[in-house]
């Protein structure tokens, strides 16, 4: 048992500190200097963000150098996204080519795939998106009806994806469509790398029930993608996938408590300020005992990380004990969401209200957590991962 | 970075949890239902033997030097074979005498917890329930020191040959602590009916009982305390212990039983449930563990997270043993199934050394308020 990081992890902490320092603004998030809003200036701003921390030589920390990366190990990744969430810094755009996309190919990919797509993907050059969800097709993912036709040396897709984020920001999209109907589904399915910017790919905003709209409904029309564009065996794709699931589900994760903790501290605040009918919120027991119970799940979180890191350390992988922590940081977010808006009380209905002081991150982290518990595999989904492949329930009725 | 137990740490674990199984396990607890606290007793020598009492004290008195760290698995371990024995009690006396015993007393005492020859316990329960729990005052009597009182709650008293218990010293306004030997004139020993029969409780009354040498230990407030934080962890590593096991045990049997033409293991409702348990039962883990290790490291962060891991843990044993029940079905609710066992037990865990909620005030005190008086942030690095 060691919780220290060593000398080595404890610098490159004060470098990327160092970093944050630098390029973000003073006062970042706070009402001296609030982060943009809008669509373009998020975008704007996301863009920057992917292509000042690859400037700096922070991007695919934990990746090979010979792809772009930094070598490093995932307790620098880990130190990073820490460092990152405390400073509040941008999440910038090329999540899903950082988070899935990437890890994938180095996973999965041949040589010629990393060598031509991982270097303007840290560069931030080239952004991606994820061709996954269609109309029919959430939960049972497996049951996809893009199709895709190989044309002489083209694969030729059809169909339409549905909640795909920055797809009008992006370059890229991996794509799972199918390639033989004839077989049971999930050996039908084949992932591509298809190009955004066709006369086939059609793309049209979504808007979210934050009012912003950063997912989007694409449409393949017969969109063309080059035949070696092909990861992993044309048919095996439904593996493929299921490799990055881990990756989305478990390793974005650590870091994130410390996200929480500041959203907590900003809560702490209205509830000192906020007046109940016992006088101040933060002396009413009743609020004071589920804001340490909140306190508790998010340190727990932050233990859960220690955890994986250590896993990862020791098997550098993560099965599916991954979708316990999506399912574990999704769930309280959204306990944190809720329990700001009671607090604020009266002044709940006014976005700016008592949570000035964060800029309205408690209404946001209130209305984005309706969406945690439902992208990258419900929680009704991750409650069935984990019955079934951790603690070996019998499949069956769904 | 390396937060987990060592190898050294878990074949210790293996070793104690077999032993655990075949001298204790469901069986031995209802057997104490049955006779009461003569049964530690006669654990008492088996656990000596392997070296498992007085686990805390220095090797120079024939303990083991554990940390709580070290020893966070022997709890668990106890809780999974629901040992009726006073195991914490004992580790948390010894460690106490080690810490802040004089010499004579550590001769004494800690031979004697740690070879079984005297089984101590802890008056421990909470003196502010509202259930007519009075505490002890101590007072000086020409030169002599008696105590008036009464403890009720005492585990394994009718076994115990040695009570540690806090007192209130009226002369100087200050908490002491006494190790009281029951067999003395001034004390009167009566059983109380326990709920968790497997852990049997009695009330000492103290009418005049003379403090003698050597049974003042030093520490007081502090000491006691000290002897607090250490008991949440152990209890909350203890209880993590009971409700894995009646965990593991109603997912067994969800595999097995079949309804609607197959094991009800295969409906959504049950896995929901098994995975909602799980994933309390892994958090309560990584919360245990790090408070353990706070505690071994002699942090001052130690009573937040003591407090923490104690308060969540006990929701988590008490829901996880009550949906051990519910995923039995109407054979969980008899006699027979071993579930009520470890149901009771996960309650009376949780009972001790104040409710969850009265945890949670204490971490109010150290998380919202030291913060508001510090004027920013809450007084914690992220």
């Amino acid at each position: 048992m060691d919780l220290q990081f060593n000398a080595e992890h404890e610098a490159f902490r004060e470098r990327v500190r160092t970093f944050l320092q630098e390029v973000l603004p003073d006062g970042w998030g706070t009402p001296k200097h609030p982060i943009p809003t809008g669509a373009s200036a998020q975008a704007e701003l996301g863009i920057w963000w992917e292509r000042t921390v690859y400037a700096h030589g922070f991007q695919g920390i934990s990746w090979p150098q010979e792809y772009g990366g930094q070598g490093l190990s995932w307790v620098e990744q880990v130190i990073f996204s820490e460092e990152c969430a405390r400073a509040n810094a941008p999440a910038g755009v090329n999540g899903l080519g950082r988070g899935l996309l990437g890890p994938t190919l180095l996973v999965e990919g041949n040589e010629a795939q990393k060598r031509r797509f991982i270097p303007p993907l840290l560069a931030g050059e080239e952004i991606w998106c994820q061709g996954y969800s269609e109309p029919n097709a959430g939960s049972d993912l497996a049951s996809l009806t893009t199709r895709a036709v190989l044309e002489g040396d083209e694969w030729v897709i059809t169909g339409q994806k549905i909640w795909t984020s920055y797809a009008h920001l992006a370059d890229w999209c991996f794509v799972l469509a199918r390639t033989d109907p004839s077989v049971p589904k999930h050996r039908g399915i084949t992932f591509f790398l298809v190009p955004m910017h066709q006369p086939g790919v059609k793309v049209e905003p979504l808007v979210q029930l934050t009012g912003e709209a950063h997912f989007n409904s694409v449409t393949f029309d017969g969109a063309r993608t080059a035949r070696e564009n092909v990861v992993g065996a044309v048919n095996d794709g439904w593996r493929v996938a299921n490799t990055i699931l881990s990756f989305e589900r478990g390793t974005t994760i650590v870091g994130r408590h410390a996200h929480y903790l500041r959203e907590f501290e900003t809560l702490l605040g209205v509830a000192r300020r906020a007046e109940g009918a016992n006088g101040s919120i933060a002396k009413d027991p009743h609020y004071r005992d589920r804001l340490m119970k909140l306190w508790s799940d998010i340190e727990i979180l932050r233990l859960h990380g220690y955890q994986v890191i250590t896993q990862l350390q020791q098997r550098s992988r993560l099965g599916p004990e991954a979708s316990m922590l999506k399912l574990y940081y999704s769930e309280m977010h959204k306990r944190l969401g809720e329990l700001a808006m009671e607090v604020l009380g009266g002044a709940m209905p006014y976005s700016g209200g008592l949570d000035s002081e964060g800029g309205g991150s408690l209404h946001r982290a209130f209305l984005w957590s309706r969406a945690e518990t439902i992208f990258a595999g419900t929680s009704e989904i991750q409650k069935n991962v984990i019955a079934e492949r951790v603690l070996g329930l019998p499949k069956d009725s769904r | 970075m390396e937060f987990s137990f060592s190898d050294e740490q878990h074949m210790m674990y293996e070793s104690v949890l077999g032993l655990f199984r075949q001298e204790a396990g469901p069986a031995l607890c209802r057997k104490t239902y049955e006779t009461g606290a003569e049964v530690a007793k006669s654990l008492a020598g088996t656990l000596a033997d392997q070296g498992i009492l007085g686990a805390g004290a220095a090797e120079l008195y024939g303990g083991s030097e554990l940390t709580l760290l070290d020893s966070a698995l022997v709890f668990e371990a106890a809780g999974q074979t629901l040992l009726p024995f006073p195991l914490i009690e004992n580790y948390v006396a010894a460690t106490l005498v080690d810490r802040y015993g004089d010499e004579a007393q550590k001769q004494h005492w800690l031979s004697a917890m740690v070879s079984g020859t005297v089984i101590p316990t802890l008056a421990w329960g909470n003196v502010k329930d509202g259930f007519g729990q009075e505490g002890v005052q101590a007072v000086r009597q020409g030169g002599v020191l008696r105590l008036y009182g009464r403890r009720k709650f005492v585990p394994f008293l009718e076994a115990a040959g040695v009570v540690l218990m806090p007192v209130y010293a009226t002369d100087v306004n200050a908490i002491m602590l006494v190790l009281c030997d029951p067999t003395q004139e001034g004390v009167s020993v009566e059983s109380l009916e326990s709920m968790d029969g497997s852990y049997p409780l009695g009330a000492i009354s103290l009418n005049g009982y003379r403090v003698r040498d050597g049974e003042l230990v030093a520490g007081g407030r502090e000491a006691w305390a000290f002897a607090h934080t250490m008991g949440l962890v152990a209890l909350a590593q203890e209880a993590l212990g009971v409700a894995e096991e009646a965990f593991r045990r109603a997912l067994d049997y969800v595999k097995v039983r079949e309804q609607f033409g197959g094991p009800v293991g295969r409906f959504q409702a049950v896995k929901h449930t098994a995975a909602d348990d799980y994933l309390m039962l892994e958090s309560a883990r990584v919360a245990n563990r790090y408070a353990s290790w706070l505690v071994s490291e002699k942090s001052p962060e130690s009573p937040l997270y003591a407090a923490m891991a104690k308060a969540y843990a006990s929701d988590t044993a008490r829901r996880v043993t009550g949906d051990a029940i519910q995923l039995h079905g109407g054979i969980g609710f008899t006699w027979e199934s071993d579930m009520h066992l470890y149901f009771k037990r996960a309650w009376r865990l949780a009972s001790e050394l104040g409710r969850a909620t009265d945890l949670r005030e204490e971490m109010a005190r150290l998380v919202i308020d030291r913060g508001e008086e510090e004027g920013d942030g809450y007084g914690f690095t992220i």
